[in-house]
């Protein structure tokens, strides 16, 4: 019985992580895709509390 | 008397450390609980006035690492061995006591009764963990709701980060039954009434984290676990729709209302690593309640402390998903080093193909990713003696079952982005079976000395000073 490697060199060095940078404070912190989403929230800056909009944020 | 936090602390009183006063519940105590972990060292840490970020003392003594023992966690179940939890906690679990409902004057949990504005989450003495999380969260905190076509109780630990004095976010797992009952509410376009129990005797924690089917109450699964019925007393803001354990220390009651979302984490993991921000409801608090001297309960997010009882707890649901396909099964390991990823089940003599239904089945739990198979000579506890059976025992390509898109955790970091479903493996690492009974398996016998060689050389090692020897 073989396996294949199917999709592990786009998988493995994509990574599954967005971060984002508080425009006041510079800290990155990851976000999920959900803040990526029109409904969502502002992001909340988890060192200085500065709530942003991810869409427009440095990424 | 009723069994509760206290009385356990009062029982196993040996094993708690009872720190000096004054140390911060930022980064503080969860660093002492990190440089324990390294240290393979579990007491459970008692912390008295401890300091908040802005330095402020807090009355309320914090609890932490209770959990963090398998050896003192067993021992709050009962049982006198770590290694018995598998079959005991399917048994328990499934068993069940009926829960007993208290008058409100008889329960320890509502002496204290905050409304309004005396309703203040700054009273809690909550940790702010790790790096990058943004503010103290409760992390032992019972999220009990109920869904409002049964009215039957959903409870989950499931962290809040206290935003302000009557406002803290709520993250109910999107999968989670509480979850269910939340988009059910809001749904109807009303709020959801929820109440948040936290600390009480680490039988009932471990009782209420059964892997139940939805919507299942799980009073009555605690009430087997801890082997009494849990007490029970209607919550303030909520009546009988929301019951919570009467002989807890702190209570928050509250609403989450419709079409509110607010930015939640980053947050310390299961994984060890951080979870993403990401969109959560908000508790509005309506009520605390507490003992006159409560005790918080704090689970260190990632670490041993809620690994233990979690991972316990799904060695008994492992224990009955594999037990009903494979007769053979013994014990199951899953083991705090492989956070909820990996399991060990111990078969004795599976027949043909048994090794193989018992891994399918495990791997069918949402949780598991790993799962080994191994005989009944092997300690599923021992790290090496894992190591010796799959060295000895496996060849790959016959061996090893890998199967994609199986429900898994969306935590798991080494997933693609957006993935729901995860890849698994199984292993057999059983050894062939003898062709007849009494005859020897067809592999190579395994070297060992006689008994009682092995016995005068225990001795011999007794009487020896090993104090300047290497240990590596
Ligand atoms: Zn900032």
């Amino acid at each position: 019985m073989q396996y294949s490697v199917h999709s592990v060199e786009t998988d493995k060095y994509a990574g599954n992580t967005t971060w984002a940078a508080c425009p006041a404070c510079q800290l990155w912190f990851p976000v999920s895709a959900r803040m990526l989403e029109p409904a969502a929230p502002p992001a909340c800056c988890p060192g200085c509390h500065r709530e942003f909009s991810v869409k427009e944020s440095r990424r | 008397m009723s069994r509760d936090l206290r009385t356990f602390l009062a029982e196993q009183s040996a094993a708690v450390w009872e720190l000096p006063r004054g140390l911060s519940r930022r980064y503080e105590l969860t660093a002492l609980q990190h440089a324990l972990d390294a240290r393979g060292e579990y007491p459970v840490l008692l912390a008295r006035d401890t300091l908040g970020a802005d330095g402020a003392r807090s009355a309320i003594p914090v609890v932490t690492n209770l959990t963090a023992s398998r050896v003192l966690t067993a021992a709050a179940l009962g049982l006198p061995d770590h290694r018995c939890t598998a079959e005991w906690f399917a048994r328990r679990s499934a068993g069940g006591i009926d829960p007993q409902v208290l008058a409100r004057d008889a329960a320890p949990v509502q002496e204290v009764v905050l409304t309004g504005d005396a309703a203040d989450l700054g009273r809690i003495p909550a940790l702010t963990q790790h790096e990058l999380e943004p503010g103290p969260y409760l992390t032992a905190a019972h999220a009990t709701t109920f869904d409002p076509d049964t009215g039957v109780d959903n409870t989950a630990i499931q962290r809040c980060w206290l935003r302000t004095a009557r406002r803290m976010s709520w993250f109910p797992y999107p999968a989670s039954h509480n979850a269910r009952n939340l988009r059910k509410f809001h749904g109807r376009g009303e709020p959801c009434p929820v109440a948040f129990w936290i600390g009480h005797h680490p039988a009932v924690l471990m009782g209420t984290q059964a892997k139940l089917r939805y919507p299942q109450s799980h009073w009555r699964a605690a009430g087997g676990v801890l082997g009494e019925p849990l007490r029970l007393v209607p919550s303030i803001t909520h009546g009988e729709r929301i019951m919570v354990p009467a002989d807890a220390e702190i209570v928050i009651e509250g609403w989450a209302p419709s079409g509110v979302l607010a930015a939640d984490g980053p947050f310390g993991e299961y994984t060890g690593f951080l979870g993403p921000q990401t969109p959560a409801p908000v508790c509005d608090v309506a009520c605390i309640t507490m003992r006159s001297d409560a005790i918080y309960h704090d689970y260190g997010s990632g670490l041993t402390d809620m690994l233990v009882p979690d991972n316990m707890a799904m060695e008994g649901k492992l224990y009955e998903l594999v037990k009903s396909v494979a007769p053979s099964l013994r014990n199951v390991h899953v083991p705090a080093s492989g956070r909820r990823f990996h399991a060990w089940l111990q078969l004795a003599e599976p027949v043909r193909g048994e090794a193989r239904d018992a891994l399918v089945a495990a791997l069918a739990y949402r949780r598991t990713k790993w799962v080994v198979a191994v005989d009944d000579d092997i300690d599923i506890f021992s790290a090496a003696a894992l190591d010796w059976a799959i060295a000895t025992r496996v060849q790959w390509s016959r061996d090893a079952i890998v199967i994609d898109d199986l429900s898994g955790s969306s935590l798991d970091p080494s997933l693609p982005a957006g993935a729901s479903t995860a890849s698994k493996m199984g292993v057999d690492a059983t050894l062939p079976p003898a062709a007849a009974p009494g005859a020897p398996r067809p592999v190579p016998p395994v070297t060992t000395v006689p008994a009682d060689a092995a016995t005068r050389a225990g001795a011999l090692r007794d009487g020896a000073d090993a104090a300047g020897w290497p240990r590596f």
